[in-house]
């Protein structure tokens, strides 16, 4: 029976004796400063993000009975164990916004300010997750916080056009909501 | 009564007085005359019996002396019947003239006095001898009446009595009360405001054909109005006084106050005849004064509109996803 409130005990464990860390499944973890990842080129964090996303979704799917369980549970629960797995994974705090039918998550505090790394994480968990192709677009900053659409990969290359045209977050999403049919 | 009669001595008197003054003057016109028709003079005795104070008015007048026609004759006997046996078939013509005149003269003026007001004599008193002259035009007329004008033949039918002139004054003064009786109230002002029209009565008087001819053309009063009674007074042209009804003719001796310079025909308002443009004058006039007097004001009607009425109203509301799980989460975001 899935918990809706996210339980992160035993979520890393460290083994002095042999010097291993893992998760709480037993993969091995190894602990990379987070300046590290900023000598590595976009598509190389994007890759990076990509894997850790996954790793953290299936993360969720686990406690949430797996990916039909985490469509069928509500949205605070998935985005509690979502949100859950990423901060011990050390990528930031994580919300969500809805606007009408777009999904957006804010994450603040990130360790790696690359776009591409923050997106591919978060698309690739939310895919494992709920086991439906969800593809990224970086919204903008605003404060600390970084915005990112959620949705398909062509919605998230329009937005992406929408923000290279100098709009903001706001307006793209309310183009979205007269586009969507 | 001893004032009345006095009254009526000093009309006799002065009667006689005319008398001689008429005789004098058909003395001087009888060599003429016997000059020119000797023989017509036997023919026609008795018409120049009837009209023997005429030849002394038409001197004044001016009037033509031509002879009067047969049929005119006829039309003043029977207007004068009681004249013609007076006059002796032989007699002479100014003997004839004196016993007719002094005769009915007399008689007209001593009747009618005592039955009317006492303040008849002093009216009479304030004329001088040459109005009471006047006061015999009527007999003056009748030969006037020969010329075929229609208004002449007007007033001959509204002055067809016998013209005892004399007794003219008295009427006019008594009428008074008569005229305020029977006339109404209109009538009456009409009447007194100063129109310049003189009542019947004293239209016979006045009614002079060759000094005012019945001309239709405008006049104003003469501008020595004030003080002249309408008895004698200035007659409008183109008003003769047979016009005056008899209901309103109320032969008074009203005396006109001087008119006004600015209006000196208001009076004719009250009674457009159509015969004097200056009443159109006059109407023009009081047009404009109405038109100037009355003020036009807007009747202002404002609408009563309340301002909390709900004139927008909404139904329905618009379609707010909420989904409760990951999945619909999902749907709504991939459908964009």
């Amino acid at each position: 029976m899935a918990s809706s409130s996210f339980d992160p005990t035993g979520a890393v464990r460290f083994d002095l004796r042999s010097g291993s860390a893992s998760d709480s499944r037993g993969e091995r973890l190894v602990l990379v400063p987070s300046a590290a990842l900023d000598l590595l080129s976009s598509e190389a964090l994007a890759k990076i993000g990509e894997h850790l996303g996954r790793e953290c979704g299936a993360s969720v799917a686990a406690r949430l009975g797996g990916e039909s369980g985490v469509r069928a549970s509500d949205v605070e629960t998935v985005i509690s164990h979502l949100a859950g797995e990423l901060a011990i994974a050390g990528i930031g705090a994580v919300h969500v916004e809805r606007w009408g039918r777009a999904l957006l998550v804010v994450v603040s505090n990130a360790s790696v300010n690359d776009d591409a790394f923050v997106g591919a994480v978060l698309a690739a968990a939310m895919s494992a997750a709920s086991g439906r192709g969800v593809a990224a677009a970086a919204l903008g900053r605003n404060a600390g916080e970084a915005r990112y659409f959620l949705g398909s990969a062509a919605t998230a290359e329009r937005v992406r056009g929408l923000v290279g045209q100098g709009q903001s977050y706001a307006e793209v999403v309310a183009s979205l909501q007269g586009g969507a049919s | 009564m001893s004032g009345v009669g006095g009254g009526t001595r000093d009309k006799i008197t002065r009667l006689q007085e005319l008398l001689e003054r008429v005789q004098m003057r058909a003395a001087a016109r009888g060599g003429e005359h016997a000059h020119e028709t000797h023989e017509t003079h036997e023919t026609h005795e008795g018409t120049a019996a009837r009209t023997s104070p005429p030849p002394a008015m038409y001197d004044e007048r001016g009037m033509s002396e031509a002879p009067p026609t047969p049929a005119y004759d006829a039309a003043y006997a029977s207007v004068h019947p009681a004249s013609e046996p007076s006059v002796p078939p032989e007699a002479d013509e100014y003997e004839v003239e004196v016993s007719s005149e002094v005769v009915e003269v007399d008689i007209d003026i001593d009747e009618p006095m005592p039955l009317e007001s006492g303040a008849q004599p002093v009216a009479q008193q304030t004329m001088p001898p040459d109005e009471l002259i006047e006061e015999d035009q009527p007999m003056t007329r009748e030969p006037s009446m020969r010329p075929p004008a229609e208004s002449r033949e007007e007033e001959v039918v509204h002055a067809a009595p016998p013209a005892n002139e004399i007794e003219e004054p008295t009427p006019s003064s008594s009428r008074r009360p008569i005229a305020g009786e029977e006339a109404s109230t209109e009538a009456y002002e009409a009447e007194s405001s100063p129109r310049h029209t003189p009542p019947p009565e004293s239209g016979k008087q006045v009614a002079a054909p060759s000094a005012h001819p019945p001309s239709r053309k405008p006049s104003a009063p003469p501008p020595s109005l004030e003080g002249h009674t309408l008895i004698g007074g200035w007659r409008e042209p183109g008003l003769g006084t047979p016009q005056i009804s008899p209901a309103a003719g109320m032969g008074t001796g009203v005396r006109v106050p001087a008119p006004p310079p600015s209006a000196p025909h208001a009076g004719y308002g009250a009674r457009p005849s159509g015969t004097e443009p200056p009443a159109t004058v006059v109407h023009g006039a009081g047009v404009a004064a109405q038109a100037s007097g009355t003020r036009l004001t807007a009747d202002v009607t404002q609408p009563e509109l309340s301002s909390g009425a709900n004139v927008a109203s909404f139904t329905g509301a618009p379609a707010i996803d909420k989904p409760k799980t990951l999945g619909e989460l999902l749907d709504l975001t991939l459908g964009l």
